[in-house]
């Protein structure tokens, strides 16, 4: 590994922040359907996690 | 509670990879990451993180988002979110649903004690096993005898304060340590008021491993500062080896 450091990222300013409605977010799932996450959690509390790839 | 991942992969990868490891969640494909970009979560920083890892730069390093995730209320409203510094990292379950959903798995069995007089200590981590750049905890629980207590920074001149290390080993990776408000502590006879721990508190040190082993034994120091409200010990320093368990990365 390198000597250098990772950049230092403030996340509170990155993306949707704490206290905001998530926004609308509408994508196709596994099957290809498409999902519309508010409608799909119905009312549900709900973890969203952004992730690199499922290929590596 | 309802679980969505979100990746740049396309319908065809997310299908074989739900198929493979039996996901039945929603796997959520924005292809081309245009959601990524309109929720500003697109990792700006990819290409220096890529650097600092000394791997060449791919077309599959564009695209993709800070590694993290949000935490909505019933409403909708994101109650909280966590995103790591590295497109590398990721928290292990446990940390999870510990510190994002308030759900506290038991005391698993890779753990380790120490004693000395006044003070108890068990320590314990998230999980037996670990992959690489996936993040665990370290969790100490104390358990100090009443009317002793042990100084937080700042502490008295010629004093030290609670700190934990995990011995240097190649590939650690360790945030810093998540520890409860110290309480204010008065010396009898002296105008300034000190930071102390009392009674039973709990720390946790964040960490990971970014290399592939079979084993590894985390060596543990703990350095403390423990008296009375009459006297005190001289510094103290517990020891702890906890043995974790490596799995490689999937891939393929």
């Amino acid at each position: 590994m390198s000597d250098r450091t990772l950049p230092s990222i403030d996340f509170s300013a990155v993306g949707p922040a704490v206290g905001a409605p998530f926004p609308d977010v509408r994508l196709p799932d596994q099957h290809g359907r498409v999902v519309d996450l508010h409608t799909a959690r119905g009312g549900r509390r709900a973890l969203v996690v952004f992730y690199r790839s499922a290929r590596w | 509670m309802a679980l969505f991942a979100v990746s740049y992969d396309s319908v065809a990868v997310l299908r074989e990879f739900a198929e493979r490891w039996g996901i039945t969640y929603p796997l959520l494909s924005d292809e081309g990451s245009w959601t990524i970009r309109a929720l500003g979560l697109l990792n700006e920083h990819a290409e220096e993180q890529v650097r600092f890892y000394d791997v060449a730069p791919r077309d599959e390093h564009q695209g993709i988002p800070y590694s993290g995730l949000f935490l909505l209320d019933e409403d909708g409203t994101i109650a909280d979110k966590q995103f790591e510094q590295s497109y590398r990292h990721r928290p292990v379950a446990a940390l999870v649903l510990d510190e994002v959903l308030g759900v506290s798995e038991p005391v698993p069995t890779v753990s380790a004690r120490a004693h000395v007089p006044g003070v108890q200590l068990v320590a314990w981590l998230d999980a037996p096993t670990y992959r690489p750049y996936q993040k665990l905890r370290l969790h100490l629980a104390f358990q100090l005898e009443p009317e002793i207590h042990i100084y937080a920074a700042p502490t008295p001149e010629g004093f030290i304060p609670l700190t934990v290390e995990i011995a240097p080993r190649e590939g650690l990776s360790v945030w810093p340590l998540v520890a409860p408000a110290p309480q204010p502590f008065q010396v009898a006879g002296l105008d300034e008021t000190f930071l102390v721990y009392e009674g039973r508190f709990r720390v946790s040190l964040p960490f990971s491993i970014d290399v592939a082993a079979d084993a590894v034994t985390l060596d543990v120091q703990v350095q403390y500062q423990a008296c009375s409200v009459t006297e005190c010990y001289p510094p103290g320093v517990l020891t702890l080896a906890l043995q974790l368990e490596g799995e490689d990365l999937i891939r393929d």
